[in-house]
Order: C-alpha cells, then sequence, then structure tokens
C-alpha cells in the first residue's frame, strides 16, 4: 500500500519536475527567508540580553550637575540601592584620520579595574588607559579610522586641542551605534582628562537595585525618590533615565526592525501558498482522468486525496531540506553582521528547537493548507465528473461582464484576442498569478515612495535650516572675533548668534496635584536642547506640524495674555514625550536652575533631538551666546564642506576655539544612514517576493501551455507558426504584468501610506508625509513586463519546439 | 440462479441549455450471475449510461438498480466506491491506465486499494493476472511503452485484481485493431466460463458472436432483449 501510492505521488511529482521544482524553489525560498529571520532574532535577543545581563547593566542613570567620589557611599546605604557607581561624561570633538572632526563623546571611569556597573571591557590594547592614552570603543573605531598606536587630536569641550595615544579598544555593551550616530565613543583616566585641560568630577551616577524584580513603574518611583533625596543634598539632579531591567537599550529597535522583517516573511509564506495552491490545482486538473479511474477500481476520496497530500508533503519537505541549512548559515553570517551593528559578543549559535520546529510546521503546514481545497475539490469529484475532466474554467468562459468585455474585443487580431480569451480560461489561476505579481509590483513601489519620501523628510530638513554652517564654541570666547574673522570671506553673507542650552524638562508637573502618589511630581527628563534665536531670526524655517513659528502671529488658543507669556515652539520629540501638551499649553523647564514656563505657540518637525525654540528667551547676561550661523553664497555639499574646512582653519589660525563646526548635510548624516538602511532592507526583501512572483508567472504559463497542447497542435496544424504561438504566451505574460500593475498603482498608495506613517512614529516620532516616486509607477510597467517576458522563456521555448504530431498525441 | 444485476423502471433524464434529453426511458433489465451480456446501438442511444448506472458510476433520474442485492442507486459515494472497487471490474475504450505506474502497479494499485488481497500475495496474483492475460513479460513497462491491445489486456487485468464476480467493459475494442479486438473478445468469453458476469458495449457487430444475450437499445429504450443462439 504504502509503495505504489508514494510511487504515484513521487512519479506526478516527477512528471511535473519543472513545476515542482519552482514550487520547491518558492516553499525554499519562504521559509528559508523566515528562518534566517526567526535564527537570527531569537540568537540575538538572546545574547543581546545575556551580553547586557554580564555587563551587570543600570537600572537608573541620574545626570547630576557635579560630584565626587564621597557620594557614592552615600547612595550605597540608601533603602533598595544594590549596585553604585559613577563615570564622568564630557564631549568634545575628535579628528579622524582623514581629517574630518568628529563629535566625540568622552568617558572617565574613576577605577577601571573595579567597575560596579555597566561593565566595559578591554577588547584589545592595554587596559586601563594611562595619562596621554585613550581607548576607543570598539564600534567607533570604524568612524575614527584609526588604529592602535595613531596619535590622536581631540579638542575638549571649551576648544581645547591635546593629542593622545590610542592605544586600546574597549567594548562597552548598551552604547548607541557609533556609526548611525556619527559619533565616536573614547575612555580615559582622570589624569588625562586633566591633561586635556577639564576639571575632573564625576555627573554620571548609575545605580542597581538590591531588588532585581522591580517593574518599571516601581523603579521610576524610586528614581524620583532618589532624584529629590539627592537635591535635599544639595545635589543638582539634570535628568535620570529608568531602564527596563533585563533588557537590552537597543532591544526595542530590534524588535522594530524584526517586525518589518518577519511581516515580509509571513508575505513571502503567503505568496508561496498561492504557487503551491497554483501548482496542486494544475495538477489536479490534469489528474481529473486518473482519480476518476482510480475511484473506479476503489480508491476513496480519502485515498486520493492522501496520494496528493503526500505530494504536498515532499514539496514541502524537499523545499526545507534546502532551506533549514541554507537559513542555518546565512543566518549565522546575518547574526555576525548585526552584532557588529549592536555591539555584542555571540557565545553561542545554538537556535532553540522550538524555532526549528516551527519552521518545519510552516515549510509543510503552509503547502498543506494551501493545497486543501484543490485536493477536497478534485478528490470530492464524482467519477463522472472525473472522467468527463469537468473544466469549470472553461464550461463558463463569457458568462461575467468583465468577459463579456473581453469577448467584445474584436478590433484586436484573432492571435491577440485568442491570447487574450486564454489569460481568463482559468479565473482562478489568473487571478492568483496576477495577485502575486500585483504585490511584488505594488511593493517595489512602496519601497522606492518611501526612499523618496525619506529623501524628502531629509531634503526638508536641510532646507528648513536657512545656515550654510553652524558653529559650536565656549561662550568664553570672544564672539566678536570670529564675526569679524568670518565676515571678511567673501564666501560668507551673514552671521547670526544664538544661544544652545541643554534643558530639564518637567513631563508630569500636572500630576502633582492630581496624583496621589506625590512622589512622581519631579520627573525629569533628559537631552531637550533649547535653541534661542534672534529676534526675527530667519536662520531657520522649520516645516510646521501645528501652529506658527516665533516670528509670525500666534494661531494657537492661548490660555494666557500673549503679552506676559514665554512662546516657544517645540519639536515633534518634545510633543512625543509629553503626551498630554496641546498647542497654546505650557510647558515647565528647569533652565541653569531657574524653573521657567513656557507657552508653546508651535509644533516643528526636527529630525535631530527633542528640541525647543524661542527668540530671545535667555536675555539674560549669564547666558552668553555659544553658536553662531552662517550663511553662505555656496550651496552644494562639497563647496559648504570646504568653507568648513576653511572656516576651522582660520579660527585654529587666529586662537579661536571652536567646538563643533557642521553643515546642513552633516546635521541629517544619521537619519539618512538610518534611512538608507531600511531602503535596503525593503529593497532586498521586495526582491525576493519578486523572485517568488516570477516563479508563479513560469509556474502559471507553463502550466497554461500544459492543459492547452492539444489545442496548441490544433492551432499549429491549422498553420500558426512557432513564432505566433509563442508571441500569444508573451501576450498572456503581458497581460497578467499589465494587469498587476495597474492594482498595483492602487495598492502601494495604502501601503505606502502605512510604511511611511509607522516609520514615522518610530524613527522621528511623527508621520512621514508621503512622497510619491512617479519614476517607479513609470518604470515598473516595463520592468514587470519585461520580468514576466522572461519568466515565460521557458515555455515559449517549449511551445516553440512542439510539433504537431506530438501535441495532438499528447495526453 | 440468483439475479446478478437487476433494473427496475430506471430513467435518466439531462438537461442541456434548459433542453430536456432522455438518455434512458423506464428501463426493466434483469442479468444473471454468469450471462454474457452484449449491449449493442448507435452512438448516443444509451448504451454507456446503462453501463454507467450499473457501475454506480452514474445515479439514475427514477428506478432501482440493484446489483448482487445492494440498492446502489442510494449508497453513499464513498461506500459506492470501496463497493465498486470488490465487486465490479471496469474496462475502458481508452484503457485509462496511470501513466506514471508500471502495468504489474497499475495492477497492484486496484489491490492496495480494496485491500481485498493480502498484502502478502498482491504481487504474486498480479503477476499471475499479467500471465492470463498473456504479457507477463511487460509488467514492468510503462503504459506508454505498451501497443493498443496491451494496454487494454493490462486494463482487464486490473479490472481481475480484486476478483470482482462482475466485469463491465466500456467498448473494449473500440481502439483496437480487429486481431487485438478478436483476443479481447476471447478473453472476456475465457473470463465468463470462469464464471464472471460480463456486460460489454460495443459498436463491433461481432460482439453477439461470444455473448450469451444481446440488447439493443434505440433512443434510450430497450428494443432488442433475447438469448444468443449457443
Amino acid at each position: 500500500m504504502f509503495n505504489r501510492l508514494w510511487t504515484k505521488t513521487w512519479r506526478d511529482l516527477w512528471q511535473n519536475r519543472s513545476r515542482s521544482l519552482l514550487v520547491v524553489l518558492s516553499i525554499a525560498l519562504s521559509t528559508f527567508t523566515l528562518g534566517v529571520i526567526l535564527n537570527s532574532y531569537a540568537v540575538l535577543s538572546r545574547e543581546m540580553t545575556q551580553n547586557f545581563l554580564r555587563s551587570n547593566p543600570t537600572a537608573i542613570s541620574f545626570s547630576v550637575e557635579r560630584f565626587d567620589k564621597d557620594l557614592l557611599s552615600k547612595m550605597k546605604n540608601q533603602k533598595g540601592v544594590g549596585e553604585v557607581d559613577a563615570r564622568r561624561l564630557t564631549s568634545g570633538s575628535i579628528r579622524t584620520n582623514t581629517g574630518e572632526w568628529k563629535t566625540l563623546l568622552l568617558f572617565v571611569v574613576n577605577d577601571y579595574n573595579n567597575i560596579r556597573l555597566n561593565i566595559i571591557k578591554t577588547d584589545r590594547g592595554t587596559w586601563p588607559p594611562k595619562k596621554g592614552q585613550i581607548l576607543i570603543e570598539r564600534q567607533a573605531v570604524s568612524v575614527l579610522k584609526a588604529s592602535l598606536g595613531d596619535t590622536i587630536q581631540l579638542k575638549n569641550i571649551y576648544g581645547l586641542s591635546t593629542q593622545l595615544t590610542m592605544t586600546g579598544i574597549a567594548h562597552d555593551v548598551g552604547l548607541p551605534q557609533a556609526e548611525w550616530e556619527n559619533v565616536v565613543y573614547g575612555y580615559v583616566s582622570i589624569d588625562t582628562l586633566n591633561l586635556m585641560g577639564v576639571d575632573f568630577y564625576f555627573n554620571q551616577l548609575k545605580i542597581s537595585f538590591d531588588n532585581q524584580q522591580l517593574s518599571e513603574s516601581e523603579m521610576t518611583a524610586e528614581a524620583s525618590n532618589y532624584a529629590r533625596w539627592l537635591e535635599n543634598k544639595g545635589y543638582q539632579v539634570n535628568g535620570y533615565k529608568v531602564a527596563a531591567q533585563g533588557e537590552h537599550p537597543h532591544a526595542n529597535i530590534t524588535d522594530g526592525m524584526f517586525m518589518i522583517q518577519k511581516v515580509f516573511a509571513i508575505l513571502c509564506c503567503f505568496l508561496s501558498a498561492i504557487l503551491v495552491f497554483n501548482l496542486m490545482s494544475a495538477i489536479l486538473s490534469k489528474q481529473l482522468g486518473q482519480i476518476g479511474v482510480m475511484k473506479a477500481i476503489g480508491a476513496s476520496s480519502k485515498q486520493i486525496s492522501r496520494i496528493y497530500y503526500r505530494g504536498v508533503v515532499l514539496l514541502g519537505l524537499l523545499g526545507l531540506l534546502i532551506s533549514l541549512p541554507c537559513a542555518y548559515f546565512v543566518g549565522n553570517l546575518y547574526i555576525d553582521k548585526l552584532t557588529l551593528m549592536m555591539n555584542i559578543d555571540i557565545s553561542s549559535y545554538r537556535i532553540p528547537i522550538g524555532i526549528i520546529l516551527l519552521q518545519i510546521l510552516i515549510g509543510i503546514g503552509i503547502p498543506i493548507l494551501s493545497a486543501y481545497r484543490p485536493i477536497r475539490k478534485a478528490s470530492q469529484l464524482t467519477i463522472k465528473e472525473s472522467l468527463l475532466e469537468y473544466d469549470p474554467g472553461v464550461d463558463t468562459l463569457g458568462n461575467s461582464s468583465f468577459e463579456k468585455l473581453i469577448l467584445k474585443l474584436d478590433f484586436l487580431t484573432h492571435p491577440l484576442r485568442l491570447a487574450i480569451r486564454n489569460s481568463i480560461r482559468q479565473k482562478g489561476r489568473f487571478i492568483l498569478t496576477t495577485g502575486v505579481l500585483m504585490i511584488a509590483t505594488a511593493l517595489l513601489m512602496a519601497s522606492f515612495n518611501i526612499a523618496r519620501t525619506m529623501k524628502q523628510v531629509v531634503a526638508v530638513d536641510r532646507s528648513a535650516k536657512q545656515w550654510a554652517l553652524k558653529i559650536s564654541f565656549d561662550p568664553t570666547m570672544e564672539l566678536i572675533d570670529l564675526e569679524r574673522l568670518l565676515n571678511e570671506m567673501t564666501e560668507i553673507i551673514n552671521t547670526e548668534s544664538f544661544k544652545r542650552v541643554n534643558v530639564s524638562l518637567f513631563i508630569n508637573d500636572s500630576e502633582k496635584i492630581s496624583n496621589k502618589e506625590s512622589h512622581h511630581s519631579h520627573n525629569y527628563q533628559m537631552g531637550v536642547v533649547l535653541n534661542d534665536l534672534q529676534l526675527n531670526s530667519n536662520m531657520l524655517s522649520l516645516p510646521m506640524i501645528d501652529g506658527s513659528w516665533l516670528n509670525e502671529p500666534f494661531t494657537a488658543e492661548l490660555t494666557q495674555s500673549s503679552t506676559t507669556i514665554s512662546p516657544v515652539v517645540v519639536s515633534q520629540l518634545v510633543m512625543d514625550r509629553l503626551p498630554r501638551l496641546k498647542l497654546g499649553g505650557t510647558i515647565k523647564v528647569e533652565i541653569a536652575g531657574q524653573i521657567k514656563i513656557l507657552t508653546v505657540i508651535g509644533v516643528a518637525q526636527n529630525i535631530g533631538y527633542p528640541s525647543i525654540y524661542s527668540s530671545e528667551l535667555l536675555s539674560e547676561e549669564r547666558f552668553k551666546s555659544n553658536g553662531l550661523f552662517i550663511s553662505s553664497n555656496k550651496q552644494s555639499k562639497k563647496e559648504l564642506n570646504q568653507l568648513k574646512k576653511e572656516v576651522i582653519s582660520l579660527a585654529e589660525k587666529h586662537g579661536l576655539k571652536l567646538r563643533n563646526v557642521v553643515t546642513p548635510w552633516d546635521a541629517s548624516q544619521v537619519v539618512e544612514g538610518h534611512f538608507n538602511i531600511i531602503f535596503s532592507l525593503m529593497l532586498l526583501l521586495t526582491a525576493i517576493v519578486i523572485f517568488i512572483a516570477a516563479n508563479g508567472i513560469i509556474l502559471t504559463m507553463t502550466t497554461n501551455i500544459s492543459e492547452r497542447t492539444r489545442e496548441l497542435g490544433v492551432l499549429k496544424a491549422i498553420g500558426a507558426t512557432g513564432k505566433v504561438l509563442a508571441s500569444m504566451v508573451l501576450t498572456e505574460a503581458s497581460l497578467i504584468a499589465i494587469l498587476a500593475w495597474v492594482f498595483a498603482c492602487l495598492v502601494t498608495l495604502p501601503i505606502s501610506y502605512s510604511v511611511a506613517y509607522w516609520l514615522g512614529i518610530l524613527l522621528i516620532k511623527t508621520p512621514l508625509e508621503l512622497t510619491l516616486e512617479p519614476i517607479i509607477f513609470v518604470i515598473s510597467l516595463p520592468a514587470m513586463i519585461a520580468i514576466t517576458g522572461l519568466a515565460s522563456l521557458v515555455p515559449m521555448r517549449k511551445i516553440m519546439k512542439l510539433s504537431v504530431k506530438n501535441s495532438l498525441l499528447y495526453e | 440462479m440468483s439475479n446478478s444485476i437487476q433494473l427496475s423502471n430506471v430513467s435518466k433524464r439531462y438537461r442541456t441549455n434548459n433542453t430536456p434529453f432522455i438518455a434512458l426511458d423506464r428501463i426493466d433489465l434483469s442479468l444473471e450471475q454468469g450471462d454474457f451480456v452484449s449491449i449493442v446501438g448507435k452512438s448516443g442511444s444509451g448504451k454507456s449510461t446503462l453501463l454507467n448506472l450499473m457501475s454506480g458510476i452514474d445515479q439514475p433520474s427514477s428506478g432501482q438498480v440493484i446489483v448482487n442485492g445492494i440498492d446502489i442507486a442510494h449508497m453513499k459515494t464513498n461506500f459506492l466506491d470501496a463497493w465498486r472497487g470488490k465487486n465490479i471490474g471496469l474496462v475502458f475504450q481508452f484503457f485509462q491506465l496511470l501513466p506514471t505506474l508500471t502495468a504489474l502497479e497499475n495492477i497492484l494499485l486496484a489491490m492496495d486499494f480494496c485491500k481485498v488481497i493480502s498484502a502478502a500475495k498482491r504481487v504474486d496474483r498480479a503477476r499471475c493476472l499479467l500471465q492470463r492475460v498473456g504479457i507477463s513479460d511487460k509488467a514492468n513497462q510503462f503504459p506508454s511503452l505498451l501497443s493498443g491491445g496491451e494496454k487494454q489486456r493490462v486494463a482487464i487485468a486490473r479490472a481481475l485484481a480484486n476478483d470482482p464476480p462482475i466485469i463491465l467493459a466500456d467498448e473494449p475494442t473500440g481502439n483496437l485493431d480487429s486481431a487485438n479486438a478478436k483476443s479481447i473478445f476471447g478473453l472476456l468469453t475465457e473470463l465468463n466460463h470462469q464464471g464472471k458476469t460480463i456486460v460489454l458495449v460495443s459498436h463491433d457487430p461481432d460482439c453477439h458472436l461470444y455473448s450469451n444475450r444481446s440488447i439493443h437499445i434505440i433512443d434510450g429504450r430497450i428494443t432488442v432483449n433475447q438469448k444468443n443462439a449457443g
């Protein structure tokens, strides 16, 4: 019993080997895609957590203005506190080996051999750093483009230049990706910091809890208590950050990235399922006679179903045989690539058995599910229906209004008319094939629409910056000297100073009264930047999401009289942190120890840091300008980079210490990098979908031809040349491509809109405004016709070789 | 002898393009076990429909079809398929061998489906049947490599696979040359002599020479139902 039924199954698949191969490849490709994603996700999420836990992660990181070692023991004695550690974090700039200046985030650890929290390890070279030495975080080495032993030039926060030797590479898990952020992370000793002309004190206090099981809200409550305790002790707390217990800081980014990939992988599986459906429908429609005979000699519907289910299982197993090992090896390569990006070490590539079983289940389950309907339909047919080779597609041709319209296209040539009619003979197959190609085309269009949207966002951001260069410098520097120097340069049209300060934003002050848990009232949020511009400054022209810009009349409904308020515009990233904030409402910020209430009159889109924009808000003497906008008659990236070099060199020549000089291109580099990665990923996944769709075309066209072999023989017998028949195949394929393109043009709009919306929320906390890429709409039509044409080459060759005798004798 | 096949007041009506068509009209027929019946008539006269009703391939619009004491007109399809495999051997005009199985495997498949013959005995029986129809040397050949006559012999061997008491043959010689046709008729006669009930639908004017009863059908009605002279 086993042998004959398996023999029939196997030989049926072998007889249809070209089509079976296509389906095996599609199943293999989709389960491979899914396998790579599931394997790498399983390994990475496990290893990220383990790496992070091995570093003994910080639960709360306080940004305290200035403290020394004494605070550590006091903090350690606080109830519930586990470990305590401190860092000094200062910024500056560092000169790469290619001569570029990059932002430097410099860490100083009290005792490198006794780090209690966020343990930093040596990767290579010396440890710990001695006087005159700097260690570079391993991810940042590629940004710095330097090697061990190189002499590195740095500028401290005041612009003072120093030369240090890069003697080691450190591994600090949990830092943001250096290449994405375009920053260099360095580690020096206290002596080196002093050598650089910077006073030593700690400004980052890190603690962990005794109780590892605290929820995030409990941790936040505790953080608030400790912050208050620190303030009572006379320390100025600029903010604090609560980390989810045991969760890598990049976990949400990884989860988001894998979510997109999983959606694509599931789509691939769905498309493969359609291919299996088409193949089984085709095989079964050709085998109806055989099914009838088998029933006539005593086979039950169940026995017949089993023969074909075995075939589907075989296809799935063959697909898995290819995909499982490939997914393992490629998954490991992908893990290695992501490992570099995530800055973790992999201790084991072991894949959980559940993930492998899931792949097997999908590899076999999806083909079985997709073949269920055609197998059930065929096995339930009566002998009479089977032996008469019942063909519902042909019987009902010309019934629907669409078909009637097609049948009325009598101005076309006969071969063309025949080709069009043939396409719709097997309606189900035609719809599914067109649908698969439509999805592929829509995704291709969406990828380019998103790329265009992202480019547009970056372009808008750049054009919003009406300045050519933005210089930051120490407030102690004489601004007038710098302005005089710059105004002598012919390329520079104008200069305008501004003040940029880090402020603490109260995120839930409103809860102070209503919330019973009063200790929640002092929640700060780090990293909000206030840009105080000159009155009527036109150096920034940010796209407004809501309300009006600083120098425009207020349109917001204000809660106070417009003469008494301090109007500000906030970026959407600030709005994201204050979900209850409405236009016209107020925010409470602490600026250099002073609390200010600011009224939000507008929300602007900015793809950089969370920012607040004001106009001459910081008029007091103690706030000095620390930034300068320069407008120039130069526009291009190359010209502005040249101008930047000239400005830096001129300032150095005159002993003016600049902290940082950026062009609008530098400012958007990080986001552009993120966008490029997303586009590449989307394009790669779209290519996989297109491959599966092309398989679908080959499958459909070969099936159509094989089902019509006798008919084609008759056409040849009455004078149709191989060329005419081949052109009919090409016409059918082109018809599928054209219809797929037409529907894809519509379907891509909601897809593109949704992806733009969610990407915007994920990356810049505001939906991206979709910009369509018109060229892709134009190019995708010939591209799809070319793909379907290529996919039809195999059936076209077959048709050209067909002899009248063989085709008429064809069973 | 007990009634092997009995049709009582059987009609079969079709509707094509909203036009009613009567394929069989109130047929009463009684065949005995061991009969060799030839059914003749023009194309479209209803002879194949009659054969299909006897095998349960088709259902009557009205009337009763009782085969070996079982009313097959009201049997559920799955039971009917299994019952047919055990009780009726079918031989078709176009042989209907499964192209991806060898001659031997085609016969074995029928046994595999019905499980009447024990698994251990199936191969021996299949070889024996091939020998009986005279093509034991073709056991491992695929149908595409067999001649028309050989294919029909395999089909007859397959019809005998589960040792059914009744063989229904629809134009078994319709696709064969006269020598092969004669040989197939001879084979069917031999089977009849061994106790099988044979019902043969044919255009061949000589078929009555082999059968012991002849039935003529014209426009869905039996016009002649007579025993042939021995």
